[in-house]
């Protein structure tokens, strides 16, 4: 054995093509080694049965050089070199050749050759067709190998050293019955009279003419050994057998196309022709060919098959063709698609992976296609544990139930931060233990930005709506309320001239007109306000000091009325606002600072303008030592209509104004006051341009 | 002795009110109080202890505290006015009305236009909610 190793070893190193050239001096060596890495050790009764496919060619010109040592009658080794016999003896030589008509060389022919023994030049022998054809594509896979069914090599070994050889034959019929599924039954019978073979199976109480069930994919034995499922394809023996005949120069005599088969290896013989009034083959010629039948190759061949194969195989190759066409075209679309993946993944059995994945997904995570193809769950990091759980189910689940998948999900992208991803898929079954999910998932981040953004927009207009339906409400109140008032003291004025009470009708009157004026200004401060919300503003440099000493002026009336003392000293700067709309506010707070002044007491007022550390915008006040504002109306004396006092009159629209032109400039306004009779300091903040930092 | 407070801001509908309640003949003593604060100080009193008016009628819309804010700030103090406290506003939005309803309000009415219809409003809140005062009807 261990000389057969360093053989093996040996060959290993060996690069001659396959081909009868390589063959012929492989049996060369075999013939003179006596060990043979493909061969019957006849010593030990041992077989090296694994080959690499990347050596079939050579194996099989070995395998041919073997049986051309083999002479069943005699068991005597028979060397042949090309076409020189080597060694000599009696019955037939085998020659295997390619056989060329079958798809890709799968198989090869096993000829039971007269020529090496010119004595029986009148007979012509055929055995039929050695497909050692594995369910592997070995002209593309070539670290597959081939396993060479152990039991019937062993039974070989023992044919070759017995001379039992009916029993031997009804253990290989045995062995090869066995192997095959229910169809064939048993062999019963067969015989070899006037040159013609046949084999009869007998299932129940009928007997089957072999063949014609008979399908490879039906064989335990071949799927147990090689798992082949496809058909085994040869032609039509007859047809063989006549060309052959006609090439030796022997009419042909009756052929009968024989089938056995066992599994993915045809291992039969067809069928001998004899010319016409020549010899009979003896009965152990005739059961050694038998012998050979069973042991090498059954050739059964239906043209329907063939051609039903055939037009299988045209199918899957444009299926397949097919197939390459889209997949291509997914390349396509998943390179140009921005932000999006396209997937497939597949499960078999028990193992799942993805099979294809676009090339997108190297843009989102970093990871190369090959890294994601070879691994699968290379994806799931970049999902957060929950929703890493939840596809994981989802995959589960599907795969029963066939759901479909449309999710968003965030997804941790290859700098680490969270992005959002819009993931669809569905499952196919194909074939009973897989299942395809086919799916894309897309970055969504931006739409759902935006989606957030328009959210919270439609959350602010809606809130507006409701602040405008109050605000409406308020205006009705609000001028309802004069028309009440004048109506009510229109009602008291009659009340006084029917009750004879004229004297007081004269105040009634004049209340009315104040009532009216007062009115007229709340509907003018109401278009101010709309003026406000319709106006673009138009923001520019302004000058403080200016500014403020035109707001004095504008109120230099109520300061000398009131006699306030009114202190600018602190307005220095520039600041970015409306001059307008400023004007207006400043108007409004001194207005105010005016108005509330403490009882009996005169009002001091000042105006500032600063600029804090740390912040981009300037903040300008207007203090008053005024009545003041208790801490709870900070915030409500800023809405429309509300009023702290009646006392003092107003509308309450003033500071909601201020409001919304310290908004519309994006500033804000605020009151800072101790409280009642502790005076307050109004404060506008407006920030510099592109500063978007508050206070 | 029928005793009734209103709350009303404006002095003109103030007046007209108290004129138009003499006018009724049924009540005794007329109170009349200007803003919400003031109505939120006596209506606690009243909750604490005797005597009380028969019936409060306020505006909603009052300096300093609303109406609905009076009502709720008596109830977060866990009060509950011994008397009928009617509201009487010029608004007449739902949610106004749902309001005062959850603030404990007996009644919600809108402002009458007018000595006629005032009388005639404070008529019907005079019957529905004093079960001493005469039916006029």
């Amino acid at each position: 054995m261990k000389a057969q190793r360093s053989a093996v070893d040996a060959r290993g190193g060996r690069r001659d093509p396959p081909g009868p050239a390589g063959a012929d001096r492989a049996a060369h060596r075999s013939a003179a080694d006596t060990v043979h890495p493909w061969s019957l050790d006849l010593e030990r009764g041992r077989v090296d049965t694994t080959f690499p496919v990347a050596e079939l060619g050579a194996a099989v010109h070995e395998l041919r050089a073997w049986l051309g040592l083999f002479d069943p009658l005699e068991r005597r080794v028979l060397l042949r070199l090309g076409r020189r016999w080597l060694g000599t003896g009696r019955g037939f030589a085998l020659r295997l050749a390619p056989i060329g008509w079958l798809e890709r060389g799968r198989a090869w022919s096993i000829e039971v050759d007269d020529q090496p023994d010119p004595r029986r030049t009148a007979m012509c022998g055929r055995i039929g067709v050695l497909d050692l054809t594995p369910p592997l594509a070995l002209d593309t896979d070539p670290r597959a190998s081939i396993e060479v069914p152990q039991a019937l090599v062993s039974l070989l070994v023992e044919l070759l050293e017995s001379a039992d050889e009916p029993r031997l034959l009804d253990r290989v019929l045995d062995l090869i019955l066995d192997a095959s599924s229910a169809p064939i039954g048993r062999v019963v019978r067969w015989h070899a009279e006037d040159g013609v073979f046949e084999v009869v199976a007998q299932k129940g109480t009928s007997q089957v003419r072999l063949g014609q069930r008979l399908m490879p994919q039906d064989s335990v034995l071949g799927r147990a050994v090689f798992g082949c499922r496809a058909p085994i394809v040869v032609d039509d023996f007859s047809l063989w057998a006549r060309a052959r005949c006609a090439r030796v120069g022997v009419p042909l005599g009756p052929v009968a196309n024989l089938p056995l088969v066992a599994g993915a290896t045809v291992i039969g013989v067809l069928g001998v022709a004899r010319p016409a009034g020549a010899q009979r083959f003896s009965a152990q010629e005739l059961r050694a060919l038998m012998l050979w039948a069973r042991l090498c190759a059954v050739i059964m061949h239906r043209a329907d098959l063939a051609a039903a194969h055939r037009a299988s195989l045209a199918e899957r190759q444009a299926m397949e063709a097919e197939m390459a066409d889209h997949l291509s075209w997914l390349q396509i679309v998943s390179a140009t698609l921005p932000n999006c993946v396209f997937w497939r993944r597949v499960k078999r059995a028990e193992r799942i992976g993805f099979a294809f994945v676009g090339p997108g997904i190297t843009e989102l995570t970093g990871l190369s296609t090959d890294r994601i193809l070879a691994d699968p769950n290379a994806l799931a990091p970049f999902y957060s544990q929950p929703y890493r759980a939840e596809l994981r189910d989802y995959e589960r689940r599907s795969a029963e139930t066939g759901e479909r998948l449309d999710r968003v999900l965030p997804f941790i992208d290859r700098h680490g931060a969270e992005r959002w991803v819009r993931l669809i898929a569905a499952p196919r079954r194909r074939g009973p233990e897989e299942i395809v999910w086919d799916g894309f998932f897309m970055d969504v981040t931006e739409e759902r930005q935006r989606s957030v953004e328009r959210d919270a927009l439609i959350a602010t207009l809606q809130q507006r709506n409701l602040d405008l339906d109050r605000y409406n409400a308020s205006v009705a109140h609000d001028l309802r309320n004069p028309v009440l008032s004048i109506r009510s003291t229109v009602d008291l004025a009659l009340l006084d001239l029917e009750r004879g009470k004229v004297e007081r009708v004269g105040d009634r009157l004049r209340q009315i007109e104040r009532t009216t004026e007062q009115m007229i200004r709340l509907i003018d401060h109401l278009l101010e306000l709309a003026r406000l919300g319709r106006t673009a503003v138009q923001p520019q440099w302004v000058s403080v000091a200016d500014l403020v000493t035109e707001v004095a002026e504008r109120v230099d009336t109520e300061l000398r009325r009131s006699q306030a003392e009114f202190d600018a000293r602190r307005c220095r700067g520039r600041i970015w606002a409306d001059p307008e709309l400023l004007r207006e506010a400043l108007l409004n707070l001194v207005g105010n600072a005016i108005k509330f002044a403490k009882p009996g007491q005169r009002p001091r007022i000042e105006v500032g303008c600063v600029r804090e550390e740390g912040t981009t915008g300037a903040k300008r006040y207007v203090c008053d030592q005024g009545v003041g504002i208790p801490p709870a109306y900070h915030e409500r004396v800023f809405e429309p209509f509300e009023r702290l006092t009646r006392s003092v009159p107003g509308f309450g629209i003033g500071l909601s104004l201020v409001r919304q032109i310290a908004e519309v400039h994006g500033g804000r306004v605020w009151v800072e006051s101790a409280g009642e009779g502790e005076g307050a300091c109004f404060v506008l903040y407006f920030p510099d341009p592109a500063d978007g930092g508050t206070p | 002795m029928a005793w009734i407070v209103i709350v009303e801001d404006d002095e003109a509908q103030r007046e007209l009110m108290q004129v138009a309640l003499a006018d009724l003949g049924y009540w005794d003593r007329v109170d009349a109080l200007e803003d919400g604060e003031q109505a939120l100080e006596r209506l606690e009193a009243w909750c604490r202890s005797e005597p009380h008016p028969d019936l409060v009628l306020m505006d909603l819309k009052l300096p300093r505290r609303s109406g609905h804010e009076v009502l709720e700030s008596l109830s977060a103090r866990g009060l509950r006015p011994p008397m009928p406290v009617v509201v009487l506003s010029s608004s007449n939005l739902l949610s106004d009305r749902e309001l005062a309803a959850s603030v404990g309000a007996s009644d919600y009415r809108i402002k009458p236009l007018g000595y006629v219809a005032l009388v005639e409003l404070l008529r019907s809140v005079s019957e529905r909610w004093c079960p001493t005062a005469p039916r006029w009807a």
